[in-house]
């Protein structure tokens, strides 16, 4: 065996680097496309691509609150813009018409707001003190998502609501509500979930169940008057 | 092996294999491993293919924006701006630490499912339990993961937020409800309990009692109450104030004796904690210093909820 190492490589003992064979070419470094563009493109694009690029990331988003399944999506590329919507949308739609709404028992807009973002928020910590390995603000961006269901939820609501009331109408409305909290809460586990060991998915995913209870509650006892 | 390239590497005869790495990579795929020493205002200007000669330059055939980056002052900016932002996170991060200690309260929340169940079960039916006792493991408390002794903050903070909205709750069923409430019956708990941890460290100064009872464990000795607030009041919900009385006369019971039975290893020196009566004045104070906290938790509990079941 040693015979066959030496015989074969036996050339490359007296090969030498000597003053006379220069040594030219070029060093050059290849041009790193994904600085390039991160540098130029999204700059001089127009209003038009940015505004699609994003709402194509939201809306692909929304489908995989719709189906979820474990992916990494919402996680990697984690973005604010669809959980705003979401609440502005769930915030309008909690509003009663009459314009002397002080004492009626409804949410103003600004405090589904401060329900929704604190509770986000406290939930975030919760996850972060427990021991999960996910960033404060892919956290905030999987809760607001899966809030999309809920928001589905209120808008059936609306529409139920404009007809006759009624024990048939409460049934229908908290069978619908129900359905999507449930739907809330598969949806975030399935992405939460996996940031933490097995022993302590329970312990992560009560609050979690807490928030869309909130959520879920504020719809429910939404009346139009 | 060549000898000017042992005469090269003085005093590393590692050198010779060091230098034929980058000659074997194959076809140098990935430029970062071999300029990584080098500084990153550098490697920015890849824009333009021949960055390091005449930067300035070669602005007019290049992009601007890449000229913009190549240029050398804008990198020294750069690199500034960032080694900045690092610091002022390290000076935010310390100072936060100093109010917040954050590695502490990890302590408090190394929990799993299983401590839970197990301590909410304490919590309610502490009477078989025998061994009060939190493990030491060379000078540190176990965590509470390994100790159902050991004190936690998620069961409070759990049953902190359950109860406010409890709460909620049980003020839409009697339309005594509005989102501000919410706010209100949070923050009117939280002064409670602030009172409470204020009042007992007051207590503890003035008795001079040397304990291991840091506030962090006080908070969350103090916090246990919720649990049997939240089960009294969902109770009372369901079945009425019968139910009510009932399930919080025994959470009431069951956390004075939680309370006692916990304290008393903290406050009370050694030997009165195995049980042993000790006269002296000293250790009466303590007794009683225990005994009045562990009564003020079911008033408290009664005191916080009765309002809430009609």
């Amino acid at each position: 065996m040693g015979q066959f190492y030496s015989v074969a490589f036996a050339g490359l003992s007296d090969v030498s680097i000597s003053q006379d064979i220069p040594v030219e070419g070029e060093i050059t470094i290849p041009m790193r496309s994904h600085i390039q563009e991160f540098d130029s493109s999204t700059l001089n694009e127009s209003v038009q691509n940015t505004i699609m690029r994003d709402l194509k990331a939201v809306g692909k988003k929304f489908m995989h609150v719709l189906y979820p399944r474990k992916s990494n999506t919402l996680l990697r590329d984690w973005d604010l813009w669809g959980p705003l919507i979401l609440c502005v949308t769930l915030a309008l739609m909690l509003q009663r018409g009459s314009a002397d709404s002080e004492k009626d028992g409804g949410p103003q807009f600004a405090e589904v707001f401060v329900i929704v973002w604190f509770g986000a928020v406290t939930i975030t910590l919760n996850t972060k003190l427990l021991g999960g390995n996910i960033s404060f603000f892919q956290s905030l961006c999987v809760l607001g998502y899966c809030i999309l269901p809920l928001t589905v939820a209120m808008l059936i609501c609306r529409l139920v609501l404009l007809a006759k009331p009624g024990p048939v109408n409460f049934v229908v409305r908290f069978f619908v509500v129900i359905v999507m909290f449930a739907w809330s809460i598969v949806a975030s586990t399935a992405f939460l979930a996996d940031s933490q060991p097995p022993n302590r998915k329970a312990l992560a995913v009560y609050p979690v169940f807490l928030f869309y209870f909130v959520i879920s509650w504020m719809i429910l006892t939404f009346t139009p008057q | 092996m060549h000898p000017t390239g042992l005469a090269a590497a003085a005093g590393t005869p590692r050198q010779p294999s060091k230098r034929r790495i980058p000659v074997s990579q194959p076809g140098m795929a990935d430029p970062h491993q071999l300029f990584d020493d080098t500084s990153s205002a550098q490697s920015r200007g890849y824009g333009a293919p021949r960055a390091p000669s005449g930067l300035g330059y070669s602005a007019a055939s290049t992009s601007p924006q890449a000229a913009f980056l190549a240029d050398p002052v804008s990198n020294m900016a750069m690199a500034y701006g960032s080694s900045l932002a690092a610091q002022g996170k390290e000076l935010v991060d310390k100072n936060i630490d100093r109010f917040f200690p954050i590695s502490k309260l990890k302590y408090y929340f190394a929990v799993d499912t299983m401590y839970v169940g197990k301590k909410l079960g304490l919590l309610v039916f502490p009477y078989m339990h025998q061994d009060w006792e939190v493990q030491y493991q060379q000078d540190t408390p176990v965590a509470p993961r390994f100790d159902i002794n050991a004190p936690d903050l998620y069961i409070p903070a759990m049953a902190f937020i359950t109860y406010v909205l409890v709460a909620g709750l049980a003020l839409g069923t009697q339309d005594r409800f509005s989102p501000d409430l919410l706010g209100l019956q949070a923050s009117s708990a939280l002064a409670w309990l602030t009172l409470e941890v204020l009042a007992i460290l007051l207590s503890l100064y003035l008795v001079t009692i040397n304990t291991d009872l840091t506030t962090i464990d006080l908070v969350a000795f103090l916090g246990y109450k919720y649990v049997g607030m939240i089960g009294g009041v969902l109770t009372g919900l369901l079945f009425g104030k019968m139910g009510y009385y009932l399930v919080l006369g025994w959470c009431c019971a069951s956390i004075f004796v939680f309370m006692i039975r916990t304290l008393r290893l903290k406050i009370l020196a050694e030997a009165a904690a195995e049980g042993v009566p000790v006269r002296g004045a000293r250790n009466q104070l303590r007794m009683y210093l225990t005994m009045a906290v562990a009564t003020a938790q079911p008033l408290l509990m009664y005191w916080l909820t009765f309002r809430l079941v009609r």
